[in-house]
């Protein structure tokens, strides 16, 4: 039953907050929260019982939801999307506080929202049904339209709304008629029976690339990654951090779990394709964020390029960046996720985000700057840091696999170097502008309290990331072992 | 040797308050700088076996040689006025510096004045010029890449053309177009039916004839070109209105 509290927690916590007039502004804030507080107490729980000998599904549950044509509602936890569904249940107190004072209207349906998307995106981390994977993903986009579309910043935020509904639609679209087929193949739509069947070679080849454009477009790749700079910077703060924390997840966690498994033969046939997009992908957005003046923009490019990181790690078949890959969407969730509240803290105080209005905030603000530079250089994977072991694991495993790709890739982390550092210099140091902003205050209690947790766990993944590995290893090795690749260890 | 000289041996250039209160550092400081010392002397002589002797295995091999490039053996038989060059050459350059700058002062100062003294006291004064070439050759066009080419050519420029911007102004375009073609006059509607019914059945009769030409790839083809011409166009209209 746990699975299915950790959905239905958030749903009850919304239909609550339906019922209390909106005027109750804090009665509906403390509500919503202690709701996402619950719910992460019970995902701790949910981590506390996994067993990490075992490589099954765990917690499974399933209920007939469409018999005629068994679709079967079917829930089950892996190692592999275990830490997904934490990192949610972590992330969206933090947002709720984050968002305390940021929004100013129709603040009973911004929760609401909220709430929905956080039971939506678990349902999908731990949905075993690729039909009900379909559709929990796609309706993932309801709420996060309406929040970047209602709630945004300026007027451009309803363009950028209809790009990253039309773009993510645009992919899954493909992705559906692929589902269809497979069911009309197989017969069920059930992931652990369609686990024991194998397609044609070339049918797997088509099936491969419909999911690719659907998952593509959420990493997001190179071609199809311009909704996602557009609709960070319109968001509002905890938006922005929900969309790279866990949105973009959806797309490496779609390709962790059917891309690779269903059709092996298709993922070893185009990893060449995929190497030749993520290596493009992380020095082209690497460089494109160094010469960007919106501090969100900087952190959005900053993410495709981590995302292609974490692509490339995947794609190496073996178990230093298949695990490093997935720790490096942990701590590229939390990472950030944090850096778009800092972003934010600057944000709520002077209402402007171009980066050349910010200088000398380390003269009045050095709480904050104390927290934005331990991001900065988590983003720019130092040592100790969760980024660090992410990033190291990857490229080890690329290294083996193939050193090209492993040294294209690790020019990445020199540029990162290049942008973080460079953002952090012009906003932390330098001569404060008093003739653009003249009220100054370090962060408040509350803004400490989103910012704290996330320190601790960046330096606690950093350095002693086993206790996230230990439940990896054996679902990782099963599927490296399912891909028929011999690197057990 | 040429800073110990001007430091300590050479008449001082300071003022006359600073020399008057000049004096010998104090315990505070001089016992660190002592042990430092020291250090700095001796620690060559007691650790280099633990460290660089042959065969060491010192922090766990952690600072690994290649056995090719194994050099540790030869070093250990080198002739040993080789292994006297190094301190040579730091007693002459010792010995010159202070020469140099006791009794010939004005030839060192014509030197550097000179233009090819010049020219190599700043090709060695920059750094053998390694960060001009690293700014202009490397960072200057990476900047240059990643503003114009990257953000403004392809993401801005043609992801979008053949992207939302494009369509949406392709969309409005050709919706224009064919809301033109509704007249609403019977025999135009008659006619257009009547076109599309002959064409359908030409297709239809023909389709083992034209099926030899039509290739599934070519459709992909012809919707990008569809696109990129549609949004070619119509930006040419829209900057000739304007």
């Amino acid at each position: 039953m746990l699975l299915s509290n950790l959905i239905l927690i958030p749903l009850i916590g919304s239909f609550l907050v339906l019922f209390i007039p909106s005027q109750y502004k804090e009665t509906i804030k403390v509500v919503v929260l202690s709701f996402s507080l619950a719910e992460f107490l019970l995902s701790l729980m949910m981590w506390m019982s996994f067993d990490n000998s075992s490589s099954r599904f765990q917690f499974v549950e399933a209920y007939n939801w469409i018999e005629s044509s068994n679709i079967i509602f079917y829930l089950g936890v892996d190692g592999i999307s275990l830490f997904f569904i934490l990192l949610t249940t972590l992330l969206i107190p933090i947002c709720l506080l984050a968002s305390w004072d940021a929004i100013k209207f129709n603040e009973k349906e911004y929760f609401i929202a909220f709430l929905a998307m956080e039971a939506l995106v678990i349902a999908v981390f731990c949905v075993l049904d690729i039909i009900l994977f379909y559709v929990f993903f796609e309706s993932v986009l309801i709420p996060m339209f309406i929040i970047i579309g209602v709630w945004g910043s300026r007027e451009r935020r309803i363009r950028a709304a209809y790009m990253f509904f039309l773009y993510t639609l645009l992919g899954s679209v493909l992705m559906l008629l692929a589902i269809l087929y497979i069911y009309y193949q197989a017969g069920t739509t059930d992931y652990q029976i369609l686990l024991t069947t194998t397609f044609d070679p070339e049918v797997q080849k088509l099936l491969w690339l419909a999911f690719f454009a659907s998952f593509a477009v959420k990493v997001p790749m190179l071609p199809v990654h311009i909704w996602l700079p557009e609709a960070h910077v319109e968001a509002p703060t905890a938006g922005s951090v929900i969309l790279a924390g866990i949105l973009l997840k959806l797309g490496s966690y779609g390709f962790l779990r059917f891309s690779l498994p269903l059709f092996p033969y298709a993922s070893i046939y185009f990893t060449p394709l995929i190497y030749a997009f993520a290596c493009i992908a992380v020095i082209y957005t690497s460089l494109t964020a160094i010469r960007q003046t919106d501090l969100k923009r900087i952190i959005a490019y900053a993410s495709v390029a981590h995302m292609n990181l974490v692509l490339i790690g995947m794609f190496v078949y073996n178990l230093q960046g298949l695990e490093g890959s997935i720790l490096q969407q942990l701590s590229h969730g939390l990472v950030s996720g944090a850096l778009f509240l800092c972003v934010g803290v600057i944000y709520d105080r002077h209402h402007t985000r171009l980066v050349k209005y910010y200088s000398g905030l380390a003269h009045t603000m050095p709480i904050y700057i104390a927290i934005f530079m331990f991001f900065s250089m988590a983003n720019i994977a130092l040592p100790g840091t969760s980024s660090f072991v992410g990033e190291f694991l990857i490229l080890a495993g690329a290294f083996q696999t193939n050193t090209t790709v492993c040294v294209l890739s690790a020019t990445g982390m020199i540029l990162g170097g290049g942008y973080s550092l460079w953002l952090f210099n012009r906003v932390a140091f330098g001569n404060i502008k008093v003739q653009y902003m003249n009220v100054f205050s370090d962060v408040d209690k509350r803004e400490f309290a989103t910012l704290l947790p996330l320190v601790i766990l960046t330096l606690v993944m950093g350095i002693y990331p086993e206790i996230f590995l230990d439940p990896m290893h054996l679902t990782c090795n099963n599927l490296l072992a399912h891909l028929g690749i011999d690197d057990i260890c | 040797m040429r800073l110990l000289y001007l430091t300590f041996l050479a008449e001082t250039n300071s003022y006359r308050q600073i020399m008057v209160n000049a004096h010998d550092a104090p315990f505070a400081m001089g016992f660190p700088l002592f042990i430092l010392s020291l250090g700095s002397i001796f620690i060559g002589y007691v650790t280099k076996d633990m460290i660089i002797g042959v065969g060491t295995d010192f922090w766990g091999n952690a600072l690994f040689t290649h056995p090719s490039h194994l050099t540790l053996l030869e070093a250990e038989f080198i002739p040993h006025h080789i292994k006297l060059v190094p301190v040579v050459f730091s007693l002459t350059g010792a010995i010159s510096a202070f020469f140099l700058y006791k009794n010939h002062t004005r030839w060192l100062y014509e030197i550097k004045v000179h233009p090819f003294g010049r020219k190599l006291y700043t090709f060695l004064n920059r750094k053998w010029f390694f960060d001009k070439v690293y700014n202009e050759y490397i960072t200057q066009n990476m900047l240059h890449f990643g503003y114009h080419t990257s953000y403004k050519l392809i993401d801005r420029g043609v992801f979008e053309f053949l992207g939302p911007l494009g369509i949406s102004r392709m969309v409005t375009k050709r919706g224009d177009t064919l809301a033109g073609l509704q007249t609403g006059f019977l025999y135009h509607y008659a006619f257009v039916m009547l076109l599309g019914v002959t064409f359908l059945i030409a297709i239809l009769g023909l389709w083992d004839v034209i099926s030899s030409f039509v290739d599934g790839r070519l459709f992909f083809i012809l919707l990008i070109a569809a696109v990129a011409s549609g949004s070619f166009f119509t930006k040419q209209e829209a900057s000739s209105k304007s």
